[in-house]
């Protein structure tokens, strides 16, 4: 029998969901201060006041949904569904008014693509807003990259099992270490050393192409934080192109590729097991779809002359690979470019690795490579089934870390998943074919929308029809969670109605 | 040496070519095949940084629709001084130059190596002044926060 879930129920919903709001409120001191050094004024009063009403409204919601109850597993995933659509909402209040969008709307599909590491961008004039804007644009898809439950546990706002729920709900189910707020405090850690290391590079080489040291900095900062957390906003329009330099390419590729590795991965090589790295069913597989999907983009690209030499096709193609398949959505290209000069072979490959991504427990987005890997070994594992005869036991492992063996019970939760990933793919072209867009790009779109990629033939922009940009912001969202987490939220909305 | 020479060459290919079409960017990124390796005329508002490199520079070029990388002698773009950033308008340049649809000196990239660039309007500061509505409603909301602060502290 579905049980209707009681006032208790909700007010567990709104006293966690007050509590991490207060946390994405005081997070906007970081812009708030930007728009201080750069003397922003009007911007900085945006910030003070978004911040003000974010820690406000979750202090409300706190004081209305007080409770010692417990939380349970459907709780742990409506909240975190219900989180990402409330942080977003809050953290495009300084976005929208700062009035470099269209509407609330739009504002809103720019803080849901930053916290999901999608990348799209609806800003009306992208080369003339704010640094603080810039600021919360790109630690937006730092928080949204580790996690905003992660930075919760981080900073003590959950405890315990309830972290843990929440934490599963966020598309997460690997610990590190089994403590679920050391886990969380690696996952901060990790991602800040990288912080430091990776802006001092990009700051350096910045300088190196051309910009003073301290746009360097600002320029440096705000693009790792973009590339580590796979996330692909960049301060101007053209994107990577803005920069015209090869060292910042191949330093991004390197960040982007640091990103879409597993966190158990980054810990294990730093407590010094760097035989995982080539061990490891994620390595492995994302190794193989890397350079299959690079021969078939080169192969496109050099047999169709779109390049007039062989460095040139590289230089673009692997940069646009690597920004695919890392699911960031960096270019070097502009946009109508995709579909009028590249071949359809090398955009089917680009397509197939935004479609795989990256690790599990990354910052990248797509299917995952755990999950391919999975299901090659299970199709593996039938195979000699067959082969082999009836009576024969045939047991199939893989190494994550540790040696598993391949259970079916394994193989149906990644199965869900990817299938799951690929009605989502089919709805949304479907979706922009309806609106009039021809079914290649607009399946580009999907794919890219759904993994959190970021990268755009061009469908969309500012003037995108309402309803495409709501099912874009739908995708971008489940895509984020893995859709487990709007399943359960699903769930329970018809547990309230349904159950008894 | 070689540079200079390559430098004269391109300045005599472009004007000894018929007369520079202005073009704008959405034509040149929609028929970027057409207009390949000729000269064009291309007008906007320089945005961002100049960034220098080595005898050369790199500088981005806004027509309100797209922006195209502009590659020219660092010389020709002392005449820049203003460039688009939050509450500045950069200056307004005409770039004379051959477009590139994929050039071959820079890994393929579409930019424009420019011969002659002409400022055509300065640019300028803009203000925002800051509203005191939100002033008033920053003070009002930061004493909600306080008293709705304290009565969480006490009820924890």
């Amino acid at each position: 029998m579905l049980i209707k879930p009681c006032l208790a129920d909700h007010k567990v919903v709104g006293f966690y969901l007050g509590s991490i709001l207060i946390g994405v409120g005081c997070v906007m001191i970081f812009p708030l201060l930007t728009a201080l050094v750069f003397r922003e004024w009007a911007v900085l009063f945006n910030y003070l006041l978004s911040g003000l009403f974010t820690v406000g409204g979750g202090l409300v919601l706190r004081l209305l949904c007080f409770t010692k109850k417990e939380i349970d597993w459907l709780h742990g995933l409506a909240i975190a569904a219900l989180l990402w659509l409330a942080a977003a909402a809050v953290a495009a209040l300084p976005f929208f008014l700062g009035g470099n969008y269209g509407s609330y709307l739009d504002a809103f599909f720019e803080a849901m693509n930053a916290l999901a590491t999608a990348g799209f961008s609806l800003a009306r004039d992208l080369d003339h807003i704010s640094a603080a804007d810039n600021m919360w644009r790109h630690l937006l898809m730092f928080v949204g990259g580790q996690g905003i439950v992660v930075m919760a546990l981080s900073f003590l706002m959950l405890h315990g099992s309830a972290g843990f729920k929440l934490y599963t709900g966020e598309a997460r189910e690997e610990r590190i270490v089994p403590n679920i707020i050391s886990t969380a405090r690696l996952i901060l850690q990790i991602s800040l050393v990288f912080l430091a290391a990776g802006t001092t590079t990009l700051t350096l080489i910045l300088h190196w192409d051309g910009l003073s040291w301290t746009q360097a900095f600002w320029h440096g900062l705000w693009l790792f934080m973009s590339g580590f957390s796979t996330g692909g906003f960049a301060p101007h329009t053209q994107s990577i192109l803005y920069y015209h330099s090869w060292r910042l390419e191949l330093a991004l590729l390197f960040f982007m590729f640091l990103g879409i590795l597993n966190f158990r991965l980054h810990y294990a090589v730093y407590t010094g097991n760097r035989r995982e790295l080539h061990r490891n069913i994620e390595t492995v597989v994302l190794f193989f779809s890397f350079l299959l999907t690079f021969f078939l983009v080169c192969a496109g690209l050099l047999y169709f002359r779109v390049y007039p030499g062989l460095e040139a096709a590289l230089r673009r193609g692997i940069f646009l690979l690597g920004s695919s398949h890392s699911t960031a959505g960096f270019t070097t290209i502009y946009t109508g470019q995709l579909f009028r000069e590249w071949p359809q072979l090398s955009l089917l490959a680009l397509m197939a690795a935004m479609a795989i991504g990256g690790s599990a427990c990354s910052t990248a987005g797509g299917i995952k490579a755990l999950r391919v890997g999975i299901l090659f070994k299970a199709l593996r594992q039938d195979i000699k089934r067959l082969l082999l005869p009836p009576s024969a036991v045939v047991a199939e492992r893989y190494h994550h870390i540790k040696n598993y063996f391949l259970d079916d019970k394994v193989v149906r939760s990644a199965a869900i998943i990817t299938l799951l990933y690929l009605v989502v793919f089919g709805l949304g072209a479907l979706a922009g074919v309806c609106y009039g867009y021809p079914f290649l790009p607009a399946l580009f779109e999907s794919i890219s929308a759904a993994t959190n990629t970021g990268l755009s033939c061009g469908i969309i922009t500012p003037g995108l029809p309402a309803g495409l940009k709501l099912i874009y912001l739908l995708e971008i969202w489940g895509g984020r969670l893995e859709f487990t987490a709007v399943l359960g939220l699903l769930a329970y909305g018809w547990a309230c109605l349904k159950g008894k | 040496m070689r540079k200079i020479v390559l430098v004269c060459l391109l300045v005599v290919r472009v004007w000894a070519a018929p007369a520079a079409q202005e073009r704008l960017s959405s034509e040149l990124l929609a028929l970027p095949r057409e207009c390949d390796n000729i000269p064009t005329l291309y007008r906007g508002e320089v945005i961002g940084d100049i960034l220098t490199r080595g005898e050369k520079v790199w500088f981005n070029v806004s027509d309100g629709e797209n922006v195209i990388g502009i590659f020219a002698p660092r010389e020709l773009a002392a005449e820049i001084q203003i460039t688009g950033k939050y509450l500045r308008r950069g200056d307004t340049v005409k770039i004379l130059g051959e477009f590139n649809r994929a050039c071959s000196e820079h890994g393929g990239e579409t930019d424009i190596h420019a011969v002659r660039i002409e400022k055509i309007a300065a640019g300028y500061a803009l203000t925002q002044p800051v509203s005191k509505f939100k002033i008033v409603l920053s003070v009002v909301l930061a004493l909600g926060v306080l008293v709705l602060g304290i009565l969480d502290r006490k009820r924890r």
